[in-house]
């Protein structure tokens, strides 16, 4: 296993996972507003709030909602750039 | 623990992101980026023009079961990424890797690696577990008048080392010299973050790097009640294997 971790419910996958966004890297820095000018802090739900409900298909299109993925610990969720690029 | 990874890319293209690695949890799919929009987090350093327009600032929510923010991690660069593990153990979970235990003197360190690999960008975490012996405290840092805990690691090309995490520490006051000190005196954690350079220069440097060896020293003061004892040194390495950027692209449809 390429990545040590923990809880068998999280495991592997997560350690390749950030992986993916390092694809074609190099070939494809985005003109725009500097990155350090954004102060990511201040973007999406913050601590103490709900997340926004969502009803996604995974790669095997099976529908998957927020509420399926919380489990008696709850859950992580990862929002990645690309898994093309 | 649930877990699941969002992306705009449609169901076909993380069905052989998933099948080429081995993935097995829930990749889900945003076409259109509605999720991504609804919760606000639509990277804003694209032109909305540019045909990429869509993707997230890379971040993390850890949420309790009824779906409820507890912790958050935010990255403004697509090229850095911190790893689950090294996250969680920032939150004081518990993380499965391989520990190295030493017993320093009126102390026992158990020191580890959040993770085994890594990649261009990864940050992970060094952890140090500290376990102060019986009556005996350690000086945090802010103490200025003893030695207080500091890792240092040696510096090394592609390597980046950023600001180690203490915990917060305890007032101890001294009543014979009538100080007070901030010390550590039950178990604490300090957490030092480590990330592989991305840059063209870390690049170049970890090119043929298949095993990274990172070493470093934990220096310390403890001291009773009664007896301040000398400042001590422990050396310590950690060997993490580096893998290369994974540059293969989806297979055409």
């Amino acid at each position: 296993m390429p990545c040590a971790l923990y809880d068998s419910r999280i495991i592997l996958g997560l350690c390749l996972l950030v992986l993916a966004p390092t694809v074609g890297f190099a070939a494809r820095q985005q003109p725009g507003t500097p990155a350090s000018s954004i102060d990511v802090e201040t973007v999406g739900p913050k601590v103490g709030e709900a997340l926004p409900l969502f009803s996604l298909q995974d790669q095997s299109s099976r529908t998957r909602s927020l509420q399926s993925l919380l489990g008696p610990e709850g859950a992580v969720i990862v929002f990645f750039r690309s898994a093309d690029w | 623990m649930g877990l699941a990874a969002i992306s705009y890319d449609p169901v076909s293209t993380l069905g052989d992101f998933a099948r080429r690695r081995g993935i097995t949890f829930p990749l889900l799919s945003d076409p259109g980026s509605d999720t991504i929009k609804r919760y606000g987090i639509v990277n804003t350093t694209v032109d909305p023009k540019n045909e990429l327009y869509g993707y997230p600032f890379p971040g993390t929510f850890i949420v309790d079961r009824r779906g409820v923010v507890t912790s958050r991690v935010f990255e403004p660069i697509y090229q850095e990424r911190s790893t689950i593990s090294s996250l969680l153990v920032r939150l004081d979970r518990h993380v499965d890797a391989r520990a190295t235990k030493v017993a320093g003197a009126h102390l026992e360190l158990t020191s580890y690696a959040t993770d085994r690999v890594a990649t261009l960008g990864t940050h992970f975490s060094l952890v140090l577990d500290v376990r102060p012996a019986p009556r005996v405290h350690v000086y945090a840092p802010g103490a200025s008048t003893y030695r207080p805990v500091q890792l240092t690691l040696k510096a090394q090309p592609g390597v980046v080392v950023r600001g180690a995490q203490f915990p917060k520490s305890e007032d101890y006051f001294f009543k014979p010299l009538n100080e007070h000190v901030p010390v550590y005196q039950r178990p604490f954690r300090i957490v030092q973050d480590v990330m592989l350079d991305p840059s063209r220069e870390g690049s170049a440097a970890l090119k043929d790097v298949t095993t990274l060896t990172i070493t470093g020293t934990f220096e310390y003061q403890a001291c009773d009640d009664k007896v301040c004892f000398a400042p001590q040194s422990i050396p310590l390495s950690w060997s993490i294997d580096v893998k290369p950027l994974d540059r293969e692209r989806p297979k055409p449809q």
